[in-house]
C-alpha cells in the first residue's frame, strides 16, 4: 500500500475510534453521582434523591424533579429549581456535614401521585361513603317533606340572608353572617333541618365526583419512579430516572447519641441502685429548702387548725412532672395523716384524681390513720384552665388553708392561684419544670422548686436509699454532659467541629 | 392481691415503658401503629375517667349541701348549673341525644355567653396579679432585686417604640439580655428538667419508684 494512502487510513481510523470514545458524552452526557434512595432513619415513607454537581450547571441551568407510581406515570413535578440550589447540606441528618457544600444536590420528598392499587383503596372507601351520604340525604328528605310548607317558608326567609352574605365582603359580611345566624336560632328545629339537608347535600355531591388525589403519602414497599430533568443550558432536555421503593427502618440511627446517655443513665441508675441495695449507705444530697419547710407548713396548718391544699397543675398523668407530683403527694399525705391535719386535694385531670386518691388512701393507711382518709377530700374540680383556677380560687378564700403546696405543670393559673393563697397569708411551697410559670411562683410562693428538684422531691422526702442512689447517677450523667458541652464550645470555638456534630440532634 | 396491686403495676409499667421508649428510637410503621393504639387507649381510659371525676365533684357537692356545710350556697349554683347543662345537652334542642349535636340552641348559649365570658374575665384578672405580683418583687429592697428591676425595666422599654426613641442601644441590649444571659439559665433549668423526666422515667420502668402505685 503506497504511503498517502496507508496515512489517510490511519487518520480516518483515528478520527473514528475517537469519535467513538467522545460523541457519546458530547451528544447524552450521562449524570454523576446520580441515585434515588430510601431515606434512612424513617418510617418508609420517604425517598431521597441526591446527584453530584455537573460540569454543564451554570446561569440559566435549571434542574426539574418528576414523581411517578410506575413507569408509564402518572408523572408529578415535584420541585423546579435553579442549580444553585437544593444541596445535600440541607439535610444534615442524611449527608452530614459535607467539607464542600456545594459538592452535592440533593431532595427529600414524601409524596407522589397514588399507586393504582391505593386508588383502588380510596375508590372502594369513597364507594361506601357515598351510599352512606345517600342513604342520609334520602332520610333527610323524608323529614323536609314531613316539614312541608313550614321548612319552605323558613328557605324562604332564609335565602335573600344568605344572598347578601355571599355578596357582601369585610365586615359587612361579617354582619351579614350574624343575621344568617340570628334566623337560624329562631327555630332550632327548622335549622338543625336545614343543616342537615345542606350537609348531606355537599358531602354526596363531593362523593359523586369522586376523583383520586393528585398526590398521596409514599406507599412503603412500592417502587416509585423519578425523573430528574436539565432545563436550560447547553444539556437542555437531558433527563435520566432511576427507580426505588421506600421500606421502613429499625432504628434512627441520628438517634444514637441521646440512646447513648439514656443507656448510661439507665445503667448507672440500675448500678447504684443495686449498691444501694447491698450497702444501703446514706447519701449525701444538698439540702432543698422548699422541702425542709414541709414539715413546717404541715406543722403550722396543725397549729392554726386549718387545713392543707394540695393544688395539681394542669397537665394529665402522661406528663412526667404529674408522677412526680404524685410521688411528692404520697410522702406529704403520710406526714399530715401523722399530725391529723385536714388535707384537701384538688385535681383538673379526672385519672390524675383516681390515682392520687389512691395514693393519698396509701398513705393515711401507712401512717397508721385509715379512719382519718376522707374520699371526698380528693376531688375533682374542673377540666377547664380557669374554671379550675377560679373553683380553687374560692376554696382558699373560704376556707383560709394554713399551707398550700402546687406541685406539677402550670400555665397562666399560676399566678392566679398562688397570688391569693399570698393574699390569705398561707406559706406556700411550689415545685414545678414550667419555666415561664417560674418567675411567678418565686415571687408569690415562700420556697420553690425549680425544675429539676421537682423530680428529686420524692427521694429526698423518703430518704431512700434506692432512690438516693438514682439521684447520684442523674448528677453523673450531668457531669458528663456538662463535660461535653464545654468541651464542645472550646473545641466549636477552635474550629473543630465534631464533637458538635457528635451530639446533633434531629 | 399483692401481685395484682404490686406486681402487675409494675410489669405493665416496664412493659409499656420500654413500648413507649422503643417508638421513640425505632421508625417502622409497626411503632408507628402500636402507637396509634396505644392512643386511643389513653383516649377510652379517660372517658372513663371523666365519669369518675363528674361523680366525684357531684358527690362533694351534694354531701356539702346535705350537711348544710358553710358555703353549701356554692354547691347548690354547682348542682343547678350541672343540672340545667346537662339536661339542655340531653335534650339537644328537641332532637334527644340519638342525634347529632344541634349547632344552635341552649347549649350553645350556655357556652358563648356564660361559660366563655367568665373564663375570659379570669384571665383579664390575671392583668391585676402581674400587676401586684410585679410591684411586690420589684421592689428594690436588696441588691439582686435592684438588679432584677432595672433588668425588667431594660427589657420591657427596649421591647416597645419608646425605647428605641430613649436609646437605640436600650432594644439591643434588651434582645441582648434575653438571647444570652437569660436563654443561658433557661437552658441550665431545661438540661436539669430533662435529665429529671428522664431518670425519673427510667426509675419508674424500672420499678425503683413506686410512690405513684401508693405503696412506699
Amino acid at each position: 500500500m503506497k504511503e498517502p494512502v496507508r496515512r489517510c487510513l490511519n487518520t480516518i481510523g483515528w478520527i473514528v475510534v475517537l469519535c467513538f470514545l467522545f460523541l457519546p458524552s458530547l451528544g447524552a452526557a450521562d449524570w454523576v453521582g446520580f441515585e434515588l434512595f430510601d431515606t434512612p432513619d424513617d418510617a418508609g415513607h420517604s425517598l431521597t434523591v441526591a446527584w453530584d454537581r455537573q460540569s454543564f450547571e451554570g446561569e440559566g441551568v435549571s434542574y426539574r424533579l418528576s414523581v411517578a407510581p410506575a413507569a408509564d406515570g402518572p408523572w408529578k413535578t415535584l420541585i423546579e429549581a435553579p442549580c444553585d440550589k437544593l444541596w445535600a447540606l440541607e439535610y444534615p441528618e442524611i449527608f452530614g456535614h459535607p467539607e464542600d457544600p456545594q459538592a452535592r444536590h440533593a431532595f427529600k420528598f414524601a409524596s407522589a401521585p397514588p399507586p393504582a392499587e391505593v386508588v383502588a383503596r380510596l375508590r372502594e372507601k369513597a364507594e361506601i361513603e357515598r351510599v352512606a351520604a345517600g342513604d342520609t340525604l334520602q332520610a333527610v328528605q323524608e323529614d323536609l317533606r314531613a316539614a312541608g310548607d313550614e321548612y319552605t317558608a323558613f328557605i324562604a326567609g332564609l335565602t335573600p340572608l344568605k344572598q347578601r352574605m355571599d355578596a357582601a365582603e369585610g365586615d359587612a359580611r361579617l354582619r351579614a353572617s350574624r343575621d344568617v345566624e340570628a334566623y337560624l336560632r329562631r327555630d332550632n328545629q327548622l335549622a338543625a333541618l336545614y343543616s342537615r339537608h345542606e350537609n348531606a347535600t355537599r358531602t354526596l355531591a363531593r362523593l359523586e365526583n369522586w376523583t383520586p388525589p393528585e398526590s398521596t403519602r409514599l406507599e412503603t414497599g412500592h417502587p416509585y419512579h423519578l425523573r430528574l430533568s436539565v432545563i436550560g443550558g447547553v444539556q437542555d432536555g437531558l433527563q435520566a430516572t432511576r427507580v426505588q421503593a421506600p421500606v421502613g427502618n429499625w432504628i434512627n440511627s441520628n438517634k444514637l447519641n441521646n440512646l447513648f446517655i439514656a443507656l448510661l443513665m439507665a445503667v448507672l441508675i440500675l448500678f447504684y441502685t443495686w449498691r444501694a441495695r447491698k450497702n444501703p449507705e446514706q447519701i449525701f444530697v444538698r439540702r432543698i429548702a422548699g422541702l425542709e419547710a414541709v414539715d413546717e407548713a404541715i406543722g403550722r396548718a396543725t397549729e392554726m387548725g386549718k387545713p392543707i391544699f394540695f393544688v395539681h397543675g394542669l397537665a394529665t398523668v402522661a406528663t412526667i412532672s404529674t408522677v412526680a407530683a404524685i410521688n411528692i403527694l404520697g410522702k406529704i399525705a403520710e406526714k399530715v395523716a401523722e399530725y391529723g391535719t385536714e388535707f384537701k386535694v384538688t385535681n383538673r385531670d379526672p385519672v390524675v384524681l383516681a390515682v392520687s386518691q389512691e395514693v393519698v388512701k396509701e398513705a393515711y393507711l401507712r401512717a397508721g390513720r385509715p379512719d382519718l382518709y376522707n374520699e371526698d377530700h380528693v376531688f375533682y374540680v374542673s377540666q377547664d384552665q380557669f374554671s379550675y383556677a377560679t373553683g380553687v380560687e374560692g376554696m382558699f378564700l373560704r376556707e383560709r388553708p394554713a399551707s398550700n403546696f402546687f406541685f406539677g405543670y402550670y400555665y397562666a393559673e399560676a399566678l392566679l392561684l398562688t397570688e391569693t393563697g399570698s393574699h390569705i397569708g398561707a406559706i406556700q411551697i411550689a415545685g414545678t419544670d414550667s419555666y415561664t410559670q417560674l418567675p411567678f411562683f418565686i415571687t408569690t410562693c415562700d420556697y420553690t422548686l425549680m425544675g429539676e428538684e421537682l423530680y428529686a422531691a420524692s427521694a429526698y422526702l423518703s430518704r431512700d436509699p434506692k432512690l438516693l442512689a438514682s439521684l447520684k447517677a442523674q448528677d453523673l450523667t450531668k457531669g458528663v454532659l456538662i463535660a461535653v458541652a464545654t468541651l464542645g464550645v472550646l473545641l466549636s470555638s477552635l474550629g473543630w467541629m465534631w464533637i458538635y456534630y457528635l451530639t446533633e440532634s434531629f | 392481691m399483692i401481685f395484682l396491686k404490686r406486681q402487675l403495676p409494675l410489669m405493665i409499667a416496664f412493659v409499656f415503658g420500654m413500648i413507649g421508649i422503643m417508638i421513640g428510637y425505632v421508625p417502622h410503621q409497626s411503632m408507628e401503629d402500636m402507637y396509634t393504639e396505644l392512643v386511643g387507649w389513653d383516649r377510652l381510659l379517660a372517658a372513663f375517667a371523666l365519669l369518675l371525676g363528674m361523680y366525684s365533684l357531684l358527690r362533694m357537692h351534694f354531701k356539702r349541701i346535705e350537711r348544710r356545710d358553710s358555703g353549701f350556697g356554692y354547691s347548690i349554683v354547682l348542682w343547678t348549673g350541672f343540672l340545667i347543662t346537662f339536661l339542655v345537652g340531653i335534650y339537644n334542642e328537641g332532637d334527644w341525644i340519638f342525634a347529632q349535636r344541634a349547632s344552635h340552641g341552649m347549649l350553645n348559649w350556655i357556652y358563648d355567653y356564660i361559660f366563655k365570658p367568665a373564663g375570659a374575665t379570669m384571665f383579664s384578672v390575671l392583668a391585676f396579679f402581674i400587676a401586684s405580683a410585679a410591684y411586690r418583687t420589684f421592689r428594690a429592697r436588696t441588691g439582686s432585686a435592684a438588679l432584677l428591676l432595672v433588668a425588667a425595666l431594660v427589657v420591657m422599654v427596649g421591647q416597645v417604640p419608646i425605647g428605641d426613641m430613649i436609646s437605640p442601644k436600650l432594644p439591643e441590649l434588651s434582645t441582648w439580655l434575653m438571647e444570652i444571659p437569660n436563654a443561658a439559665v433557661k437552658r441550665g433549668i431545661f438540661l436539669g428538667v430533662a435529665l429529671g423526666v428522664v431518670a425519673t422515667s427510667l426509675r419508674i420502668i424500672f420499678g425503683v419508684e413506686r410512690a405513684y402505685l401508693g405503696g412506699e
